[in-house]
């Protein structure tokens, strides 16, 4: 009897550790937050979705870094790499990779290059994970879909600045353990796109158009569209891209403002000409933004018309705190302390989709006084320089050029010139004019060689032609 | 039924009776009811008449004539009637008449006489002088045990009766008496330590057993995780030592008395501080980033390390004003008594590791605490009292050569650097020419190169080094019944450090008890409380970073310690040194003004249940704990003014770690024709928290109060961190006959460290041996005592990675949102990935050996090879970003290490006198198989950062990395037609040009030029006994290994930025007439020709030969000390570390300054030196 009593016991001991090893085991860290303990509530997917807009503020993306005041990465990959644009201030921080992408002498190993790319896939996990559990958490079936929408738009804007950079990238859309990270390989462009267009239209239908005024500046159903028409631009799908520009424009969410300096005022933001910006706060908080450069914009000046009143946004301004002294009044903003400055970036504004609308329509074909005059006109109107009529410009060609050229001076800074170069396959040739002379494989930049030497796998992760 | 009924009130009335002894045992005279002192059946006298009484009338007369009570149940013949005629007749004689009446059998338990039917007695405890039965047909044998070579009584040796479990035990006087049935043939006599004796019985009723004693190789007990084995059954490669291998020595941990003592395992003893400093190493370095320490488990208990505090830095930078404060690792160790130690045994190889699993990878060490035996209280005092002297000094310059030192070397820049110079200038036209500071000969110099007498003179080393008492007072009790054991200890130790502002005190003790509380049940527990006193000073560092020892090295022996109003002194800087470097301090001001203090207190134990469930199969539950409470206050003197505004400040921090573990194992041992089979089985779970808090304060307005309140709590932090293992274990040992060995063990370990998808872990481990010496082909020879080959391969782990390294941890990434400017919004994203698959590293060891007796074992020998690969090292490794990182910790990379181990000993004796030697050596050589996805060297740089240790696929883990300087420029020529940095000059050193492109570019020009690893270790220790009288000596040594003496930067160069070693100063280039010896720069200010480069002229052999210990004891005459009532009395003098052979030019070779840094081992920036500690001792038992 002593005997069974005893086994008994043995036996509910052994019973009751071994049930309980599930929970023995799964610890996590108390004095960190950590994925364990976090992404569980409705709260903590709106800190997650937050965090993925915070990407975008990095200074390998739209923002800037440091108190060197330099203009961070995209503006160099997109902004300095154009004609128009050197930059001043080549000295500082990531100074000499800048000026290598500006004289089309950058090496794979160009520390810009990796920065960015390490950032903008740092972004899409952000927004991959959210996507990847949300569903598995109980919240209110409009916030989910909100939340949802938010992060396929950073995404489909994440992945749009990368296949423009480097082309074929890995398309990741789902949250990847070490393991299956490696073993990613360049996707198509096509498919890349594919993906795109795919969270835009997901982002599209589950975006509000507006938000209440504490969450002002958050992805809109409208920017879904505007961005939309850009990725249809760009891939000359020009039907669709006009479709959907046009239905922002008719929409009568957004406007020109009347004033075009109004528009980038850091005591004016979120204005009804802002579509998406990123946004910016100083004092101190760590969110500011140091500034957009110093650009050397003169080879810009003579393409104004001495009336045009976008020109006064060109003139240098000096910031008695700051590093560098001399700004342009565009994203002007004094800084509170050194670096410390919050003008938002425009990633996305109404004169953006009238002169896109334009361009697609015109591209659709060329209507004489058409809805295209009509676009192109009420952004030369607000500049206060002449409209254009059909007399102006009689054929399709000239309509396409007087746009591009539109474009040049509405977005200077604006990270427009680059890809508008290469999507209107002029880039080659808008660089020989200043006098560099470059091979078509330079429109696509060079796949930063760490990731190069992390793959090690030249057939699925080959490096881009020609570095 | 009624039989069995009978039966438990027997066995329960005995349960009764059991514990009453238990509890009364001392006091078993004092009270009335219970026995007279010594009474038996044979000594109690009776007289009795008895005519055809019954049975139970006359046991009620002997009831009252004697003080035994008869117990009895109702199926005794009670009615039987008996005649028995005794005249002052023993008892026992009285009882057997009636024996073979009435057919009854008798069984005395303590004064209690149970009477049963003749032969129901079950005999089945061992009986004790307590117990004795009469019965019809047994006949009484008496006798005596001695030892066969002293002649002394053995009280508490067994002799039982063969093929039956009856038996006894001797009583104090070594003599025994045991009733025996008639057809009882062999007597067995055993006692531990001693060989088992059969005695054919015959007709003989008395004997006289002589028993021998065991050597030291056969038949030992060798405790293996989970259990013991016998040393003879072992196949795989464990390392025994007895306590009293270790000697007397005078350490405050156990670890510090094994070094030189086992093969193969490499104790370095990296520092001579009191509060630890020592490494082991089990068969090399197998990890690069996850720890190398070994397991150590303590009477079952693997213990807690996790703990980065005790000397570990925990203090908070900025309040030490040290950016890298080289502190020693807290070693788990050192709250242990030596005194309580019975026996460690180091397992090496993974057949012996692999039942620790997930642990077992770096081996692992069982520590056993003593036992009662069987018998008499005794209680020991053992004592020591010493004192400690540093080992060797480092021979530097005096203020008069460092005077002339320093003025040669200002007049090389001076003549080299300034157009027109000349050497007899003045400090004026020194100047008026352009001279900067540096080129001056400074005003505090001239009397000294004047040779004027009596000026300043400082020798730092005497400043802060001391004679240093030691002394450590242990009282212990040991002692047990057949029911209870017990060995109860006080200790207290208390070593102040040779190094002013150290010092160690510490109080413990150990409660060992273990209860028999039947036949079948038996439990006990093991408590080590303890509490440490640590007094702690910045010992090791850099000079720059306020390390006390490397600044009295360099400190200018010209300047005073204190003023003359017994302030301390500070150095006059701008005079001095000629430039703005500032950070000479006065060590031993800091050493003295400041407070460092940590407490430490542990309690360490288990308790235990063992249950036999059937015959040898045994079930065990344990439930061990080991609890650390840790605080550490420091105070910054506002005296201090260097480096850091001398703003007084404090920090005050304090950590707890609880580990539990519950372990139950099944354990089944059969034998039986010649089959021996032990299996056992166990589950078991362990757990540890470890809270920490740390608080920093300053603003204090003076010195008077050290304590956080006085001044302005300015930050803190706080941390909670745990783990946890499960486990599951099985292993089968089986021998046919002692000739043929097999043996397996599986553990099966789950850990919250490891990452979901990789979290259990099998860890299986074969061995076999054969005892080719028994085959009947070597029975006859007379040579070949024993000869055993065996061979192992098994599979071991290293779970010592992060606690949550496979969880990815999130932190802020704000963004902004809202009307106007925007407030912020937080967010949170992920910082570090996730790595579900992260898990231990794998290690797979293949052991073969082979031990070998000569002579009756009088000489043996033991020899090991193995191979060791270590697989999925954890390293962080570069991951492609479109993961979202751009790192993660990952099990990536190999490393082999194997070596060849060798042991040999001679025991012999010669007349009366006993000689022991005893052998090892061992070799290991270190490979780095794979690293990473590219197999990428890890280059590690150290301060200054010129330094470099890299680990790469071919090489050794942490080997040093650096330029090679090959002597200096003996003159222009050489520099003409050599490749040169730009600024050489004659007497500068010259570099090897590694890489052959013509030009010296540090960068390119590096090459592995030694590393830690020795190429063989040593040591050897013999012992002579003659009489009373005992020497033992041992000596260490390791030999092909090599040191990067950083601090030579500073004083190996002849700059006189501050002192010099004296070796360095009269070897220098002089001029290419008198070029010293060709190897040593030439004395010169400022620095030219690159020689600020970490070198090959840094980097020393660090081979030596330590004598390690020397004891004389004398052990008093038996004769002496029974006159004085003593058991024992041993008195001993003992030297530790008396000489030390080598070449290394600082204190001591087994430098390490980040011990916690694989990557970067052996660098030497002015260490904690051994001390020479004389002692004297005395163990006296009564």
């Amino acid at each position: 009897m002593k005997l069974i009593k005893l086994n008994h016991i043995i036996a509910f001991v052994l019973i009751w550790v071994i049930c309980g090893c599930s929970d023995f085991l799964d610890l996590s860290p108390q004095s960190e937050a950590n994925v364990e303990n976090f992404y569980r509530d409705a709260e903590d997917f709106e800190n997650a979705v937050l965090a993925a807009y915070s990407a975008l503020q990095s200074g390998s993306q739209y923002g800037s870094s440091g108190t060197d005041e330099f203009g961070g990465n995209f503006y160099a990959i997109m902004e300095v790499r154009g004609d128009d644009t050197s930059d001043g201030s080549l000295g500082a921080g990531n100074g000499i990779a800048t000026a290598e992408l500006d004289l089309f002498i950058e090496s794979a190993g160009n520390i810009i290059l990796a920065q960015t790319w390490g950032s903008l896939y740092q972004g899409i996990n952000r927004c991959n994970i959210v996507l990847n559990r949300i569903d598995g958490v109980s919240m209110d079936q409009d916030i989910r879909n909100q939340l949802k929408g938010e992060v396929s738009f950073i995404r489909a804007l994440s992945y749009f600045n990368l296949v423009r950079i480097w082309g074929d990238v890995p398309l990741v859309l789902t949250e990847v353990s070490v393991e299956d990270a490696r073993n990613t390989i360049r996707n198509p462009v096509g498919e890349v796109y594919e993906a795109i267009i795919a969270d835009l239209t997901f982002a599209q239908s589950t975006l509000p158009n507006f938000y209440g005024t504490s969450k002002l500046g958050r992805a809109t159903s409208q920017a879904a569209s505007a961005l939309l028409g850009k990725v249809y631009l760009t891939l000359k799908r020009y039907n669709e891209a006009s479709t959907v520009l046009k239905a922002v424009i008719n929409s009568g969410v957004h406007s020109l403002l009347d004033d075009i300096t109004d528009v980038f005022a850091p005591t004016n933001k979120g204005n009804n000409e802002i579509i998406f910006s990123v946004r910016f706060l100083k004092g101190g908080s760590g969110e500011g933004n140091s500034g957009f450069g110093t650009p050397n914009v003169q080879n810009l000046v003579p393409f104004y018309d001495p009336n045009d009143l976008r020109l006064a946004l060109l003139d240098t301004i000096e910031d008695p705190n700051s590093v560098s002294k001399r700004f342009l009044r565009k994203f002007f903003d004094p800084a509170s302390s050194a670096g410390d400055r919050a003008p938002d970036f425009p990633v996305l504004r109404y004169a953006d989709v009238l002169l896109m609308a334009a361009e697609a329509l015109n591209e659709e074909s060329y209507t004489p006084d058409g809805e295209a005059f009509n676009y192109i006109n009420q952004v030369r109107t607000r500049a206060g320089v002449n409209t254009y009529t059909s007399a102006d410009l009689a054929d399709q060609a000239s309509f396409r050029e007087a746009v591009l050229s539109e474009r040049k001076i509405e977005f200077p800074l604006e990270l427009q010139r680059w890809f508008d170069l290469i999507r209107t396959e002029r880039a080659i040739d808008a660089i020989g004019s200043i006098g560099i002379t470059i091979n078509s494989n330079r429109l696509l930049f060079p796949i930063p060689q760490r990731e190069i030497d992390v793959y090690n796998n030249p057939i699925g992760f080959p490096q881009n032609p020609g570095y | 039924m009624k039989k069995s009924l009978l039966k438990k009130i027997l066995l329960m009335s005995s349960y009764i009776l059991w514990t009453i002894r238990i509890a009364t045992i001392p006091l078993l005279i004092a009270t009335g009811t219970a026995l007279a002192d010594g009474q038996n059946l044979r000594n109690v006298k009776v007289s009795l008449k008895a005519n055809h009484i019954p049975l139970d009338e006359a046991l009620d007369i002997l009831e009252q004539k004697t003080n035994f009570r008869f117990y009895y149940y109702g199926n005794i013949p009670v009615d039987k009637k008996i005649c028995v005629h005794a005249k002052s007749l023993s008892l026992r004689d009285v009882l057997k008449q009636i024996c073979g009446q009435a057919h009854v059998d008798f069984q005395r338990v303590d004064n209690v006489i149970y009477v049963r039917k003749s032969k129901e007695i079950q005999n089945t405890i061992l009986t004790t002088s307590q117990e004795e039965s009469v019965t019809q047909n047994d006949r009484e044998i008496t006798g005596k045990v001695s030892d066969a070579k002293t002649g002394e009584p053995l009280a508490g040796a067994t002799i039982q009766v063969k093929g039956t479990t009856k038996g006894t035990v001797t009583d104090a006087d070594g003599t025994f008496t045991l009733s025996v049935p008639e057809n009882a043939e062999v007597l067995i006599v055993s006692f531990l330590g001693y060989l088992k004796t059969e005695i054919p019985l015959g007709s003989q009723t008395s004997f006289e057993v002589y028993l021998e004693q065991n050597s030291a190789t056969l038949d030992d007990i060798v405790v293996v995780g989970y259990g013991t084995q016998k040393k003879t059954d072992i196949t795989s490669s464990i390392v025994s030592i007895s306590s009293e291998d270790l000697g007397n020595q005078s350490v405050v941990s156990i670890d510090q008395a094994l070094v030189g003592k086992v093969a193969g395992v490499q104790v370095i003893q990296n520092s001579g501080s009191p509060s630890g400093g020592i490494q082991i190493r089990v068969r090399g370095i197998g990890s690069i980033s996850a720890g190398n320490d070994p397991l150590y488990v303590v009477d079952g208990v693997p213990i807690s390390r996790q703990s980065s505090f005790a000397t570990g830095a925990n203090i908070d930078p900025s309040a030490v004003g040290s950016t890298s404060r080289y502190e020693q690792p807290f070693n788990p160790l050192n709250t242990i008594n030596v005194n309580d130690i019975e026996s460690i045994e180091i397992l090496k190889d993974a057949a012996a590791a692999a039942i620790y699993g997930s642990r077992g990878a770096k081996g692992v060490v069982l520590i056993t605490t003593k036992k009662g035996q069987l018998g008499k209280a005794k209680i020991t005092i053992d004592s020591y009292y010493g004192v400690q002297k540093l080992l060797d000094k480092v021979d530097v310059l005096d203020a008069y050569q460092y005077a002339e030192l320093s003025q040669e070397a200002r007049n090389t820049t001076y003549l080299e650097r300034i157009n027109g110079a000349d050497i007899n200038d003045t400090n004026e036209e020194r100047l008026a020419k352009g001279a900067t500071n540096s080129m001056l000969i400074a005003d505090i110099f001239r009397p000294y190169l004047n040779g004027q007498p009596g000026l300043t003179n400082t020798d730092w080393q005497d400043e802060i080094f001391r004679t240093a008492a030691i002394q450590s007072h242990t009282l212990s009790a040991a002692g047990g019944t057949d029911r209870v054991n017990y060995f109860i200890s006080a200790n207290y130790f208390k070593q102040e450090g040779i190094l002013i502002g150290t010092e160690l005190a510490r109080y413990s003790g150990r409660f060992n008890i273990e209860v028999k509380a039947s036949d079948k049940l038996k439990f006990g527990v093991n408590l080590n409380p303890s509490v440490a006193n640590h007094q702690l000073t910045n010992a090791e560092g850099p000079w720059f970073d306020q390390g006390v020892i490397g600044s009295a090295l360099f400190m200018a022996p010209v300047n005073k310690v204190r003023e003359e109003d017994g302030s301390f002194a500070q150095p006059d800087l701008s005079s001095l040194n000629g430039n703005d470097v500032n950070d000479h301090f006065n060590p031993v001001a800091y050493a003295t003004l400041n407070r460092d203090e940590l407490g430490h207190r542990r309690i360490l134990g288990n308790l235990f249940a063992e249950y036999e469930i059937i015959k040898n199969l045994k079930y065990r539950l344990s439930f061990g704990t080991d609890i650390n409470d840790f605080r550490r206050d420091y105070f910054r003197s506002s005296e201090i003014p260097f480096l850091i505004s001398s703003d007084p400040k404090a920090t005050s921090s304090t950590e707890t770690t609880i580990n539990w573990l519950v372990e139950h194992t099944i354990s089944y041992d059969f034998e039986g024709n010649g089959h021996n089979l032990n299996i056992l089985g166990g589950f078991t779970a362990q757990k540890e928290k470890i809270e920490s808090n740390r608080l920093l304060a300053s603003n204090f307005p003076n010195d008077l109060v050290t304590s956080l309140n006085a001044g302005t709590v300015t930050g803190g932090s706080s941390r909670l961190d745990d783990w946890s293992l499960l486990s599951l274990i099985g292993r089968v040992q089986y021998n046919y006959k002692g000739k043929y060995f097999a043996a397996a063990s599986l553990r099966s370990d789950g850990s919250s460290r490891f990452g979901s998808g990789n979290r259990w872990g099998v860890f299986p481990s074969f061995s076999v041996g054969w005892r080719v010496s028994d085959e009947s082909f070597l029975a006859d020879n007379k040579i070949l005592s024993d000869l055993k080959v065996r061979g192992s391969y098994g599979v071991t782990g290293n779970f010592d990675i992060p606690n949550y390294g496979s969880i990815g941890l999130i932190s802020s990434a704000n963004y902004v949102t809202g009307e106007g400017t925007g407030s912020i919004v937080n967010g949170l994203a992920p910082i570090t990935p996730s790595n579900e698959s992260l898990t231990w590293e794998r290690t797979e060891t293949f052991d073969v050996g082979l031990d070998i007796g000569l002579f009756e074992d009088k000489m043996y020998l033991q020899a090991d090879y193995f191979v060791s690969n270590t697989s999925d090292l954890l390293l962080n490794v570069p991951l492609p970003q479109a993961s979202g990182f751009s790192s993660a910790l990952q099990n990536i990379g190999k490393v082999q290490n194997k070596g060849f181990e060798l042991v040999v000993g001679v025991q012999n004796k010669f007349g009366g006198l006993e000689w022991d030697l005893n052998a090892n050596f061992s070799t290991i050589e270190n490979e780095v198989k794979a690293l990473g996805v590219e197999n990428e060297p890890i280059i590690v740089n150290g301060n200054p950062s010129s330094i470099s240790w890299i680990t790469k696929v071919g090489g050794e883990i942490g080997a040093y990395y650096l330029p090679i300087a090959d002597g200096v420029f003996l003159n222009q020529e050489q520099i003409n037609t050599q490749p040169h940095r730009s600024d050489a000059r004659p007497g500068d050193l010259q570099y090897i040009d590694v890489n052959g492109d013509g030009e010296i570019n540090f960068a390119n020009d590096r090459a592995v030029v030694g590393s830690v690893i020795p190429d063989y270790s040593f040591g050897i220790s013999t012992s002579l006994k003659y009489k009373g009288v005992d020497l033992t000596i041992s000596f260490q040594g390791v030999q092909g290994f090599e040191v990067l003496n950083t601090l030579r930067r500073y004083v190996g160069v002849n700059e006189s930025f501050g002192n010099a070693l004296t070796d360095v100063y009269v070897n220098r280039w002089q001029s290419e007439s008198n070029p010293g010896n060709g190897q040593t720069p030439r004395a010169n200010r400022i620095q030219s020709g690159g020689q600020s480069q970490i070198s090959t002229w840094h980097v020393e052999d660090g081979s030596y030969i330590r004598l390690r210990n020397i004891t004389l004891g004398y052990t008093l005459p038996k004769s002496w000390m029974q006159a004085v009532r003593l058991e024992n009395a041993r008195f001993y003098l003992s030297i530790q570390n008396p000489f030390q052979w080598t070449d290394y030019s600082l204190y001591n070779p087994e430098v390490n300054n980040r011990p916690n840094q694989a990557l970067a081992p052996g660098e030497d920036y002015g260490s904690y030196p051994l001390a020479t500690i004389y002692t004297f001792g005395t163990s006296i038992t009564f």
